[in-house]
């Protein structure tokens, strides 16, 4: 079994075109686990194994990572899903 | 001794001494306590000895959790620790967002353009669903360290783990862990020698928190 390699970026910037106006960002913490990090990001967003490791990482490394795109609802339930789970994430419009 | 969270056919499994749930129940009311919810009604703990599968687990499956300081009896070292854990207000259901630690639990939404109205207005329109969630999973975790062997669905696995990270968010406030490096510091204090003062003890708890929710977490990945 493989999980199907796609990069994370270019699903977030192919769904950014297509009006969808906010953008869902999660944040770096020295507190949450990378596995609790992956395990969200799996579980909540149905990402693959490889890019949710590739998303968890891109937080660790770089400090924040976009990890959804869509309406301003969608952004809403996303950030409120987030919270639940005990992430720093927020939601902005794309510019 | 702690035994780590292993997936199993019957579900995720861990063992608990008394002590051990002793202390995690204190934690998670003090979390509760936070968010102006209540625990649940306290059932005496239950012992036992870990069932045959557990008793041959290695070492390293195996966290101890430390002692508090050692102290007269009614410590006021235990009453600073409890002051700094938690805030003790028995009554006063109201969610103190100048809190630091209840910042952590309930952070700001927006970021960018509007952040500040933005973010109000999700308090407004989110925060009473996601503070009443976060107590559901408290208290289900409060309940679930009933029994010292633990076995939990999929659901209580992950609400447990939810649990877990909230006592993990509100004690690295209180500890200060705000940089890579701070948690690095409190990650180094791992021995039970070094529970010498508050601080070390919460760390050394900290730490032991981790270890838990770092075993359920690779447990649940594992099965996905």
């Amino acid at each position: 079994m493989s999980a199907v390699d796609v990069d994370p970026e270019i699903v977030v910037e192919e769904t950014a075109h297509l009006g969808h106006p906010w953008k869902v960002i999660v944040w770096n913490d020295p507190v949450n686990l990378m596995s609790y990090v992956t395990y969200v990001f799996r579980s909540y967003f149905g990402f693959t194994a490889s890019v949710a490791h590739k998303l968890m990482l891109q937080v660790h490394h770089e400090g924040k990572a976009v990890v959804a795109n869509g309406s301003k609802e969608e952004a809403e339930r996303h950030v409120a899903a987030m919270h639940g789970f005990g992430l720093w994430a927020t939601y902005e419009q794309n510019q | 001794m702690a035994l780590a969270f292993k997936s199993t056919l019957r579900g995720y499994s861990a063992y608990l001494e008394k002590p051990e749930r002793q202390i995690l129940r204190s934690l998670f009311s003090d979390v509760l306590t936070l968010l102006g919810g209540v625990s649940p009604a306290d059932e005496p703990l239950e012992e036992d000895k870990p069932k045959l599968f557990d008793r041959f687990r290695p070492r390293q499956e195996a966290a101890q959790l430390p002692e508090a300081p050692a102290t007269e009896n009614d410590s006021p070292t235990d009453a600073a620790f409890w002051d700094l854990v938690g805030s003790l207000t028995s009554d006063d259901v109201q969610v103190d967002l100048n809190d630091p630690a209840v910042q952590r639990l309930l952070p700001d939404a927006r970021s960018g353009h509007d952040a500040e109205e933005g973010s109000a207005q999700f308090r407004d329109l989110a925060q009473e669903d996601i503070r009443q969630d976060k107590i559901a999973d408290l208290q289900r975790a409060y309940a679930l360290v009933q029994t010292p062997s633990l076995m939990l669905s999929q659901k209580e696995a992950e609400a447990f783990g939810r649990a877990l990270n909230q006592v993990r968010l509100v004690l690295s406030s209180r500890l200060d862990i705000e940089h890579e490096d701070d948690a690095e510091r409190i990650h180094e204090i791992d021995s039970v020698d070094q529970a010498t003062d508050v601080e070390r003890y919460m760390a050394l708890l900290y730490n032991f928190v981790s270890w838990l929710q770092e075993t359920l977490m690779q447990a649940l990945i594992g099965d996905l």
